[in-house]
Protein backbone atom coordinates (compact mmCIF):
# COMPACT_ATOMS: atom_id res chain seq x y z
CA UNK A 1 0.00 0.00 0.00
CA UNK A 2 1.15 3.59 -0.18
CA UNK A 3 3.55 4.05 2.68
CA UNK A 4 1.93 5.96 5.49
CA UNK A 5 4.62 8.54 5.91
CA UNK A 6 5.99 11.87 4.79
CA UNK A 7 7.99 11.78 1.59
CA UNK A 8 11.73 11.79 2.21
CA UNK A 9 12.04 15.02 0.27
CA UNK A 10 9.40 16.71 2.43
CA UNK A 11 11.03 15.45 5.60
CA UNK A 12 14.53 16.44 4.49
CA UNK A 13 13.40 19.92 3.50
CA UNK A 14 11.58 20.45 6.80
CA UNK A 15 14.53 19.15 8.80
CA UNK A 16 17.14 21.18 6.96
CA UNK A 17 14.97 24.24 7.38
CA UNK A 18 14.77 23.69 11.11
CA UNK A 19 18.35 22.58 11.53
CA UNK A 20 17.20 19.19 12.81
CA UNK A 21 19.54 17.13 10.64
CA UNK A 22 23.06 16.90 12.00
CA UNK A 23 25.98 15.96 9.79
CA UNK A 24 28.27 14.94 12.63
CA UNK A 25 27.93 13.86 16.23
CA UNK A 26 28.90 16.35 18.91
CA UNK A 27 32.66 16.53 19.29
CA UNK A 28 34.57 16.19 22.53
CA UNK A 29 37.21 18.88 23.30
CA UNK A 30 40.17 16.73 22.24
CA UNK A 31 38.34 15.77 19.05
CA UNK A 32 37.69 19.43 18.40
CA UNK A 33 41.40 20.15 18.80
CA UNK A 34 42.21 17.34 16.40
CA UNK A 35 39.65 18.53 13.89
CA UNK A 36 41.08 22.05 14.13
CA UNK A 37 44.61 20.79 13.48
CA UNK A 38 43.36 18.71 10.58
CA UNK A 39 41.62 21.69 9.06
CA UNK A 40 44.80 23.73 9.37
CA UNK A 41 46.91 21.02 7.76
CA UNK A 42 44.61 19.77 5.03
CA UNK A 43 41.08 20.11 3.75
CA UNK A 44 37.64 19.50 5.09
CA UNK A 45 35.39 16.88 3.55
CA UNK A 46 32.98 18.01 0.86
CA UNK A 47 29.48 18.36 2.32
CA UNK A 48 27.16 15.47 1.59
CA UNK A 49 23.84 15.86 -0.19
CA UNK A 50 20.97 13.52 -0.99
CA UNK A 51 21.93 10.63 -3.26
CA UNK A 52 18.79 9.83 -5.08
CA UNK A 53 16.37 8.74 -6.11
CA UNK A 54 17.62 8.02 -9.64
CA UNK A 55 21.13 6.67 -9.11
CA UNK A 56 21.93 3.89 -11.57
CA UNK A 57 24.77 1.42 -11.26
CA UNK A 58 27.23 0.49 -14.00
CA UNK A 59 27.33 3.83 -15.76
CA UNK A 60 29.69 3.89 -18.75
CA UNK A 61 33.30 4.98 -18.33
CA UNK A 62 33.24 8.11 -20.45
CA UNK A 63 34.00 11.77 -20.00
CA UNK A 64 31.74 12.82 -22.89
CA UNK A 65 28.15 12.88 -21.66
CA UNK A 66 27.01 15.30 -24.35
CA UNK A 67 25.96 13.88 -27.69
CA UNK A 68 26.92 15.64 -30.90
CA UNK A 69 23.32 16.62 -31.63
CA UNK A 70 22.32 17.46 -28.06
CA UNK A 71 20.85 20.87 -27.46
CA UNK A 72 21.38 22.87 -24.30
CA UNK A 73 24.25 25.00 -23.04
CA UNK A 74 27.48 22.97 -23.33
CA UNK A 75 29.06 22.51 -19.91
CA UNK A 76 32.60 21.51 -18.92
CA UNK A 77 33.08 20.31 -15.35
CA UNK A 78 36.48 19.65 -13.86
CA UNK A 79 38.11 19.32 -10.49
CA UNK A 80 40.38 17.23 -8.31
CA UNK A 81 39.69 14.49 -5.81
CA UNK A 82 41.56 14.69 -2.50
CA UNK A 83 41.68 13.09 0.90
CA UNK A 84 41.40 15.39 3.91
CA UNK A 85 45.20 15.73 4.10
CA UNK A 86 45.22 17.19 0.63
CA UNK A 87 46.66 14.14 -1.14
CA UNK A 88 45.17 13.35 -4.55
CA UNK A 89 42.99 10.23 -4.53
CA UNK A 90 43.97 8.54 -7.74
CA UNK A 91 42.07 5.34 -7.04
CA UNK A 92 38.74 7.11 -6.52
CA UNK A 93 35.71 6.43 -8.67
CA UNK A 94 33.57 9.48 -9.50
CA UNK A 95 30.04 8.68 -10.66
CA UNK A 96 27.96 11.55 -12.03
CA UNK A 97 24.38 11.73 -13.26
CA UNK A 98 22.05 14.55 -14.20
CA UNK A 99 18.99 15.47 -16.22
CA UNK A 100 19.11 16.63 -19.81
CA UNK A 101 18.59 20.32 -20.50
CA UNK A 102 14.82 19.83 -20.17
CA UNK A 103 15.01 18.30 -16.70
CA UNK A 104 14.51 14.64 -17.61
CA UNK A 105 16.53 11.78 -16.10
CA UNK A 106 17.16 8.80 -18.33
CA UNK A 107 15.95 5.75 -16.40
CA UNK A 108 15.92 3.41 -19.38
CA UNK A 109 19.51 3.96 -20.51
CA UNK A 110 22.61 5.88 -19.46
CA UNK A 111 22.25 9.32 -21.05
CA UNK A 112 23.98 11.92 -18.89
CA UNK A 113 25.44 9.28 -16.63
CA UNK A 114 29.13 8.43 -16.36
CA UNK A 115 31.83 6.83 -14.26
CA UNK A 116 35.15 8.70 -14.15
CA UNK A 117 38.62 7.71 -12.98
CA UNK A 118 40.81 10.59 -11.76
CA UNK A 119 44.25 11.05 -13.33
CA UNK A 120 47.51 10.64 -11.42
CA UNK A 121 47.23 14.15 -9.98
CA UNK A 122 43.61 13.53 -8.89
CA UNK A 123 42.04 15.57 -11.69
CA UNK A 124 38.77 14.59 -13.34
CA UNK A 125 36.68 16.27 -16.01
CA UNK A 126 33.64 15.67 -18.16
CA UNK A 127 31.68 17.36 -20.92
CA UNK A 128 27.93 17.69 -20.62
CA UNK A 129 25.11 20.22 -20.92
CA UNK A 130 23.69 22.49 -18.26
CA UNK A 131 21.00 20.36 -16.56
CA UNK A 132 17.43 21.59 -16.71
CA UNK A 133 15.00 22.53 -14.00
CA UNK A 134 12.18 20.12 -13.18
CA UNK A 135 9.09 20.41 -11.00
CA UNK A 136 10.37 18.53 -7.93
CA UNK A 137 13.58 20.50 -7.57
CA UNK A 138 14.19 24.19 -7.33
CA UNK A 139 17.74 24.28 -8.66
CA UNK A 140 19.77 22.81 -11.52
CA UNK A 141 22.18 20.22 -10.17
CA UNK A 142 24.51 17.32 -10.96
CA UNK A 143 24.60 14.29 -8.67
CA UNK A 144 27.93 12.83 -7.55
CA UNK A 145 28.85 9.60 -5.81
CA UNK A 146 32.57 9.40 -5.06
CA UNK A 147 34.10 6.27 -3.61
CA UNK A 148 37.67 5.28 -2.74
CA UNK A 149 39.14 2.49 -0.66
CA UNK A 150 39.51 3.43 2.99
CA UNK A 151 37.33 6.50 2.60
CA UNK A 152 33.77 7.33 3.45
CA UNK A 153 31.59 7.25 0.28
CA UNK A 154 30.57 10.77 -0.68
CA UNK A 155 27.13 11.39 -2.18
CA UNK A 156 26.87 15.07 -3.03
CA UNK A 157 25.48 17.51 -5.56
CA UNK A 158 26.96 20.34 -7.64
CA UNK A 159 24.92 23.54 -8.05
CA UNK A 160 25.51 26.53 -10.31
CA UNK A 161 25.86 30.12 -9.12
CA UNK A 162 24.36 31.17 -12.47
CA UNK A 163 21.07 29.41 -11.69
CA UNK A 164 18.29 32.00 -12.17
CA UNK A 165 16.80 30.85 -8.89
CA UNK A 166 19.63 32.59 -7.03
CA UNK A 167 18.96 35.91 -8.77
CA UNK A 168 22.68 36.60 -8.92
CA UNK A 169 23.14 36.25 -5.16
CA UNK A 170 23.73 32.62 -4.15
CA UNK A 171 25.13 33.73 -0.77
CA UNK A 172 21.73 35.06 0.13
CA UNK A 173 19.46 32.83 -1.92
CA UNK A 174 20.96 29.32 -1.88
CA UNK A 175 18.42 28.30 0.77
CA UNK A 176 15.65 28.70 -1.80
CA UNK A 177 16.31 25.06 -2.63
CA UNK A 178 15.58 23.26 0.63
CA UNK A 179 17.86 20.38 -0.36
CA UNK A 180 21.06 22.42 -0.70
CA UNK A 181 23.00 21.41 2.38
CA UNK A 182 25.85 23.93 2.04
CA UNK A 183 26.64 27.16 0.18
CA UNK A 184 29.96 25.51 -0.64
CA UNK A 185 28.23 23.25 -3.18
CA UNK A 186 27.12 26.23 -5.29
CA UNK A 187 30.00 26.80 -7.69
CA UNK A 188 30.91 29.80 -9.85
CA UNK A 189 30.18 29.43 -13.56
CA UNK A 190 32.52 30.85 -16.18
CA UNK A 191 31.06 31.52 -19.61
CA UNK A 192 33.54 30.94 -22.46
CA UNK A 193 33.48 31.51 -26.22
CA UNK A 194 31.62 34.05 -28.28
CA UNK A 195 27.88 34.69 -28.03
CA UNK A 196 27.17 32.33 -30.96
CA UNK A 197 29.17 29.46 -29.50
CA UNK A 198 29.02 29.83 -25.77
CA UNK A 199 29.80 27.18 -23.21
CA UNK A 200 29.95 27.12 -19.43
CA UNK A 201 32.79 25.86 -17.27
CA UNK A 202 32.69 24.90 -13.60
CA UNK A 203 35.33 23.66 -11.18
CA UNK A 204 34.27 21.35 -8.36
CA UNK A 205 36.90 19.78 -6.09
CA UNK A 206 35.92 16.77 -4.01
CA UNK A 207 37.38 15.85 -0.62
CA UNK A 208 36.69 12.47 0.94
CA UNK A 209 36.85 11.78 4.65
CA UNK A 210 38.62 8.71 5.98
CA UNK A 211 36.57 5.78 7.24
CA UNK B 1 12.77 -4.28 -25.43
CA UNK B 2 11.91 -7.99 -25.44
CA UNK B 3 8.80 -9.29 -27.19
CA UNK B 4 7.18 -10.20 -23.90
CA UNK B 5 7.88 -6.78 -22.45
CA UNK B 6 6.53 -5.11 -25.61
CA UNK B 7 3.29 -7.05 -25.28
CA UNK B 8 2.91 -6.09 -21.63
CA UNK B 9 3.60 -2.41 -22.35
CA UNK B 10 1.05 -2.49 -25.17
CA UNK B 11 -1.53 -4.10 -22.88
CA UNK B 12 -0.80 -1.53 -20.20
CA UNK B 13 -1.09 1.39 -22.60
CA UNK B 14 -4.41 0.06 -23.87
CA UNK B 15 -5.70 -0.52 -20.36
CA UNK B 16 -4.72 3.01 -19.34
CA UNK B 17 -6.49 4.47 -22.32
CA UNK B 18 -9.62 2.47 -21.54
CA UNK B 19 -9.80 3.54 -17.93
CA UNK B 20 -8.28 7.00 -17.98
CA UNK B 21 -9.49 8.95 -14.98
CA UNK B 22 -11.59 6.12 -13.66
CA UNK B 23 -11.24 4.16 -10.47
CA UNK B 24 -12.54 0.80 -11.70
CA UNK B 25 -11.55 -1.93 -9.29
CA UNK B 26 -11.74 0.37 -6.29
CA UNK B 27 -14.82 0.59 -4.09
CA UNK B 28 -15.34 3.68 -1.98
CA UNK B 29 -15.79 2.65 1.66
CA UNK B 30 -15.93 5.96 3.49
CA UNK B 31 -15.42 9.68 3.13
CA UNK B 32 -14.15 11.48 6.21
CA UNK B 33 -14.45 15.25 6.43
CA UNK B 34 -11.44 17.03 7.82
CA UNK B 35 -11.80 18.83 11.14
CA UNK B 36 -11.96 22.60 10.78
CA UNK B 37 -8.58 24.25 10.32
CA UNK B 38 -6.74 20.95 9.91
CA UNK B 39 -5.32 19.25 6.83
CA UNK B 40 -4.98 15.49 6.45
CA UNK B 41 -1.49 14.36 5.49
CA UNK B 42 -1.08 10.55 5.49
CA UNK B 43 -2.92 7.61 7.02
CA UNK B 44 -2.90 3.94 7.98
CA UNK B 45 -5.89 1.58 8.04
CA UNK B 46 -6.03 -0.93 10.92
CA UNK B 47 -5.79 -4.66 10.05
CA UNK B 48 -9.38 -5.23 11.26
CA UNK B 49 -10.60 -2.57 8.82
CA UNK B 50 -12.51 -0.83 11.60
CA UNK B 51 -10.42 2.29 12.02
CA UNK B 52 -8.09 4.60 10.17
CA UNK B 53 -5.47 6.79 11.81
CA UNK B 54 -4.60 10.04 10.06
CA UNK B 55 -1.56 12.25 10.65
CA UNK B 56 -2.81 15.83 10.58
CA UNK B 57 -1.26 19.22 9.91
CA UNK B 58 -1.51 20.18 13.61
CA UNK B 59 0.91 17.29 14.35
CA UNK B 60 -1.82 15.23 16.03
CA UNK B 61 -3.05 11.81 15.02
CA UNK B 62 -6.80 11.42 14.64
CA UNK B 63 -8.44 8.02 14.72
CA UNK B 64 -11.70 7.59 12.83
CA UNK B 65 -14.13 4.65 12.84
CA UNK B 66 -14.76 2.84 9.57
CA UNK B 67 -17.05 2.97 7.72
CA UNK B 68 -18.91 5.66 9.71
CA UNK B 69 -16.07 8.19 9.75
CA UNK B 70 -16.82 9.09 13.36
CA UNK B 71 -13.89 10.64 15.22
CA UNK B 72 -12.84 8.20 17.94
CA UNK B 73 -9.93 10.09 19.47
CA UNK B 74 -6.97 12.37 18.92
CA UNK B 75 -3.48 11.23 19.90
CA UNK B 76 -0.41 13.36 20.56
CA UNK B 77 3.21 12.36 20.03
CA UNK B 78 5.02 14.60 22.49
CA UNK B 79 4.85 17.65 20.27
CA UNK B 80 7.03 16.17 17.53
CA UNK B 81 5.42 15.75 14.11
CA UNK B 82 4.61 12.15 13.15
CA UNK B 83 6.58 10.94 10.13
CA UNK B 84 5.34 7.34 9.67
CA UNK B 85 2.48 5.12 10.87
CA UNK B 86 2.27 1.32 11.01
CA UNK B 87 -0.20 -1.10 12.56
CA UNK B 88 0.97 -4.47 13.85
CA UNK B 89 -0.76 -7.15 11.75
CA UNK B 90 -1.60 -9.51 14.61
CA UNK B 91 -1.43 -7.33 17.74
CA UNK B 92 -3.58 -4.40 18.83
CA UNK B 93 -0.78 -1.88 18.42
CA UNK B 94 -0.26 1.29 16.40
CA UNK B 95 3.38 2.35 16.03
CA UNK B 96 4.32 5.91 15.13
CA UNK B 97 7.69 7.48 14.34
CA UNK B 98 8.41 11.16 14.73
CA UNK B 99 10.70 13.85 13.44
CA UNK B 100 12.71 13.96 16.67
CA UNK B 101 13.58 10.26 16.37
CA UNK B 102 11.11 8.85 18.88
CA UNK B 103 8.87 5.84 18.30
CA UNK B 104 5.53 5.68 20.12
CA UNK B 105 3.38 2.59 20.58
CA UNK B 106 -0.33 3.02 21.25
CA UNK B 107 -3.06 0.50 22.08
CA UNK B 108 -5.55 0.45 19.23
CA UNK B 109 -8.48 -0.17 21.58
CA UNK B 110 -8.32 3.04 23.58
CA UNK B 111 -5.35 4.96 22.16
CA UNK B 112 -3.37 4.66 25.41
CA UNK B 113 0.39 5.11 25.06
CA UNK B 114 2.13 1.79 25.71
CA UNK B 115 5.76 2.64 24.91
CA UNK B 116 7.98 5.52 23.93
CA UNK B 117 11.40 4.64 22.52
CA UNK B 118 14.17 7.12 21.78
CA UNK B 119 15.38 5.56 18.54
CA UNK B 120 18.54 7.58 18.02
CA UNK B 121 17.51 11.20 17.78
CA UNK B 122 17.62 11.52 13.99
CA UNK B 123 14.35 12.19 12.14
CA UNK B 124 12.80 8.85 11.18
CA UNK B 125 11.77 8.47 7.57
CA UNK B 126 10.37 4.95 7.40
CA UNK B 127 8.88 2.42 9.79
CA UNK B 128 7.80 -1.24 9.81
CA UNK B 129 6.46 -3.26 12.73
CA UNK B 130 6.58 -7.03 13.16
CA UNK B 131 3.22 -8.83 13.09
CA UNK B 132 3.25 -9.51 16.84
CA UNK B 133 4.28 -5.95 17.63
CA UNK B 134 7.46 -6.94 19.46
CA UNK B 135 9.94 -5.50 16.93
CA UNK B 136 10.14 -2.49 14.73
CA UNK B 137 12.50 -1.34 12.02
CA UNK B 138 13.06 2.33 11.32
CA UNK B 139 14.98 4.39 8.77
CA UNK B 140 16.82 7.38 10.25
CA UNK B 141 17.00 10.11 7.62
CA UNK B 142 20.16 9.65 5.56
CA UNK B 143 21.23 6.45 7.32
CA UNK B 144 20.64 2.73 6.86
CA UNK B 145 17.68 1.08 8.55
CA UNK B 146 17.83 -0.14 12.14
CA UNK B 147 16.15 -3.10 13.86
CA UNK B 148 14.76 -2.55 17.37
CA UNK B 149 12.97 -4.58 19.99
CA UNK B 150 10.31 -2.82 21.99
CA UNK B 151 10.34 -4.36 25.45
CA UNK B 152 12.86 -3.69 26.79
CA UNK B 153 13.66 -1.02 24.24
CA UNK B 154 16.94 -2.04 22.63
CA UNK B 155 18.53 -1.62 19.23
CA UNK B 156 19.16 -5.10 17.88
CA UNK B 157 21.09 -4.20 14.74
CA UNK B 158 22.11 -1.41 12.42
CA UNK B 159 21.64 -2.72 8.93
CA UNK B 160 24.33 -2.18 6.32
CA UNK B 161 24.53 -0.41 3.00
CA UNK B 162 27.52 0.23 0.78
CA UNK B 163 26.48 3.88 0.77
CA UNK B 164 23.40 5.92 1.41
CA UNK B 165 20.23 5.21 3.31
CA UNK B 166 17.35 2.75 2.97
CA UNK B 167 14.22 3.42 0.94
CA UNK B 168 11.82 0.80 2.31
CA UNK B 169 11.60 -1.95 4.90
CA UNK B 170 9.15 -4.78 5.59
CA UNK B 171 8.79 -7.82 7.85
CA UNK B 172 7.76 -11.26 6.63
CA UNK B 173 4.29 -12.43 7.66
CA UNK B 174 5.77 -14.73 10.31
CA UNK B 175 7.99 -11.96 11.66
CA UNK B 176 11.23 -13.94 11.33
CA UNK B 177 12.78 -11.93 8.51
CA UNK B 178 13.20 -8.28 7.59
CA UNK B 179 13.90 -6.93 4.11
CA UNK B 180 15.37 -3.55 3.27
CA UNK B 181 15.54 -1.85 -0.12
CA UNK B 182 18.54 0.43 -0.04
CA UNK B 183 19.77 3.49 -1.92
CA UNK B 184 22.85 1.58 -3.12
CA UNK B 185 20.26 -0.36 -5.21
CA UNK B 186 20.64 -3.61 -3.23
CA UNK B 187 17.76 -5.43 -1.55
CA UNK B 188 18.86 -7.27 1.59
CA UNK B 189 17.09 -9.91 3.66
CA UNK B 190 17.95 -10.22 7.37
CA UNK B 191 17.16 -12.59 10.20
CA UNK B 192 14.91 -10.49 12.42
CA UNK B 193 16.14 -12.32 15.52
CA UNK B 194 19.68 -11.00 15.34
CA UNK B 195 19.97 -8.76 12.29
CA UNK B 196 22.17 -11.27 10.47
CA UNK B 197 22.27 -10.82 6.69
CA UNK B 198 20.68 -13.85 5.01
CA UNK B 199 20.83 -12.92 1.35
CA UNK B 200 21.03 -9.91 -0.94
CA UNK B 201 19.99 -8.99 -4.45
CA UNK B 202 22.92 -6.77 -5.39
CA UNK B 203 22.73 -6.78 -9.17
CA UNK B 204 19.79 -4.39 -9.49
CA UNK B 205 20.74 -1.32 -11.52
CA UNK B 206 18.24 1.22 -10.20
CA UNK B 207 16.85 1.95 -6.76
CA UNK B 208 13.97 -0.07 -5.36
CA UNK B 209 11.39 2.15 -3.67
CA UNK B 210 8.96 -0.52 -2.42
CA UNK B 211 9.42 -4.05 -1.15
CA UNK B 212 7.14 -6.70 0.34
CA UNK B 213 7.29 -10.39 1.19
CA UNK B 214 4.57 -12.50 -0.40
CA UNK B 215 2.11 -13.98 2.08
CA UNK B 216 3.86 -17.36 2.07
CA UNK B 217 7.24 -15.69 2.58
CA UNK B 218 8.81 -17.48 -0.37
CA UNK B 219 9.23 -14.46 -2.61
CA UNK B 220 9.89 -10.75 -2.48
CA UNK B 221 8.05 -8.22 -4.60
CA UNK B 222 10.12 -5.22 -5.66
CA UNK B 223 9.15 -2.02 -7.44
CA UNK B 224 11.18 1.08 -8.19
CA UNK B 225 12.84 3.32 -10.72
CA UNK B 226 13.13 0.53 -13.31
CA UNK B 227 9.30 0.63 -13.72
CA UNK B 228 9.04 -3.12 -13.19
CA UNK B 229 7.48 -5.43 -10.66
CA UNK B 230 10.28 -7.86 -9.93
CA UNK B 231 9.56 -11.11 -8.11
CA UNK B 232 12.64 -12.64 -6.51
CA UNK B 233 13.21 -15.78 -4.50
CA UNK B 234 13.50 -14.67 -0.86
CA UNK B 235 16.04 -17.38 -0.06
CA UNK B 236 18.37 -17.08 -3.05
CA UNK B 237 17.64 -13.54 -4.28
CA UNK B 238 17.33 -14.91 -7.83
CA UNK B 239 14.85 -13.15 -10.12
CA UNK B 240 11.82 -15.39 -10.70
CA UNK B 241 9.66 -13.07 -12.80
CA UNK B 242 9.34 -9.48 -14.00
CA UNK B 243 6.41 -7.40 -15.20
CA UNK B 244 7.28 -4.24 -17.11
CA UNK B 245 5.31 -1.08 -16.42
CA UNK B 246 5.56 2.40 -17.87
CA UNK B 247 6.16 4.53 -14.75
CA UNK B 248 8.53 4.33 -11.76
CA UNK B 249 6.83 2.33 -9.02
CA UNK B 250 6.44 4.01 -5.64
CA UNK B 251 4.58 1.37 -3.62
CA UNK B 252 3.20 -2.12 -4.00
CA UNK B 253 1.21 -4.71 -2.13
CA UNK B 254 0.57 -8.43 -2.73
CA UNK B 255 -3.08 -9.34 -3.30
CA UNK B 256 -4.80 -12.73 -3.01
CA UNK B 257 -4.48 -15.01 -6.03
CA UNK B 258 -0.91 -14.05 -6.85
CA UNK B 259 -1.94 -10.57 -7.94
CA UNK B 260 0.08 -7.45 -7.14
CA UNK B 261 -1.18 -3.90 -6.58
CA UNK B 262 1.23 -1.13 -7.54
CA UNK B 263 1.25 2.65 -7.36
CA UNK B 264 3.52 4.83 -9.47
CA UNK B 265 4.56 8.38 -10.17
CA UNK B 266 5.21 10.38 -13.30
CA UNK B 267 8.75 10.76 -14.62
CA UNK B 268 7.97 14.47 -14.90
CA UNK B 269 7.38 14.80 -11.17
CA UNK B 270 7.40 12.46 -8.21
CA UNK B 271 4.43 14.40 -6.87
CA UNK B 272 2.33 13.62 -9.94
CA UNK B 273 0.68 10.20 -9.69
CA UNK B 274 1.04 7.60 -12.39
CA UNK B 275 -1.32 4.67 -12.89
CA UNK B 276 -2.39 2.40 -10.04
CA UNK B 277 -2.39 -1.13 -11.39
CA UNK B 278 -3.52 -4.59 -10.36
CA UNK B 279 -1.18 -7.10 -12.02
CA UNK B 280 -2.97 -10.41 -12.53
CA UNK B 281 -1.45 -13.74 -11.69
CA UNK B 282 -0.67 -14.06 -15.40
CA UNK B 283 1.09 -10.68 -15.41
CA UNK B 284 -1.70 -8.84 -17.23
CA UNK B 285 -2.12 -5.26 -15.99
CA UNK B 286 -5.48 -3.76 -15.01
CA UNK B 287 -5.41 -0.03 -14.35
CA UNK B 288 -7.61 0.75 -11.35
CA UNK B 289 -6.74 4.42 -11.03
CA UNK B 290 -4.85 6.81 -13.25
CA UNK B 291 -5.03 10.19 -11.59
CA UNK B 292 -5.43 9.38 -7.93
CA UNK B 293 -2.62 10.06 -5.48
CA UNK B 294 -2.98 7.65 -2.58
CA UNK B 295 -1.62 8.76 0.77
CA UNK B 296 -1.92 5.59 2.84
CA UNK B 297 -3.88 2.43 3.43
CA UNK B 298 -3.52 -0.95 5.03
CA UNK B 299 -3.55 -4.69 4.58
CA UNK B 300 -6.45 -6.38 6.33
CA UNK B 301 -6.12 -9.73 8.10
CA UNK B 302 -8.23 -11.40 5.41
CA UNK B 303 -5.72 -10.33 2.75
CA UNK B 304 -7.75 -7.47 1.33
CA UNK B 305 -6.10 -4.10 0.85
CA UNK B 306 -7.54 -0.66 1.53
CA UNK B 307 -6.21 2.65 0.22
CA UNK B 308 -6.80 6.24 1.18
CA UNK B 309 -6.70 9.41 -0.89
CA UNK B 310 -7.62 13.06 -0.52
CA UNK B 311 -10.52 14.63 -2.37
CA UNK B 312 -11.53 18.22 -1.68
CA UNK B 313 -9.49 17.95 1.55
CA UNK B 314 -11.62 15.01 2.77
CA UNK B 315 -10.10 11.55 3.28
CA UNK B 316 -11.58 8.92 0.97
CA UNK B 317 -11.13 5.27 1.96
CA UNK B 318 -11.15 2.68 -0.83
CA UNK B 319 -11.30 -1.12 -0.86
CA UNK B 320 -9.38 -2.83 -3.65
CA UNK B 321 -11.60 -5.33 -5.46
Amino acid sequence: MPTARLSRRDLLEKCLGLGVVTSAAALLPDELAWAWAEAEAGRHATPEAALGPFYKKRAPATSMLRGAADIGLPLSVSGRVFDIRGNPLTDAVVEVWQTDHLGHYDLDGYRYRARLAPAADGTYSFESVMPGHYPDRVCQHIHYLVTALGHRPLPTQLYFASDPVFEGNPDKNFTRDGLITSRELVRPVVLLGDPKDMRAAVTFDLVLDTL
Amino acid sequence: MSGRVSIVVALLTAAMAASAGAADGLQQVATIARPEGVQFRFSAVAPDGKQVTVACSDDKLRVFALPTGALLRAIETGGSPPTSLAYAAKAPRLVVSTRDGAVFVFATGDGAQVERVDAGGQPLYGLAVSPDGSLFASIPLGRPAELWELRPARRRAVLRTDFGSSNAIAFSADGTRLVSADEDTAVRVYDARDGRLLTAASDLLLETFAVRFTADGKHLLLGGADKRVTVIDAATAKVARQMQGTHPLEWLEPLPGGRVLTGSFSEESMRKPGPTIVWGGDGAPLVVGSETSFNGGGRLRDGRVMLTSLKDAALVVWAVQ
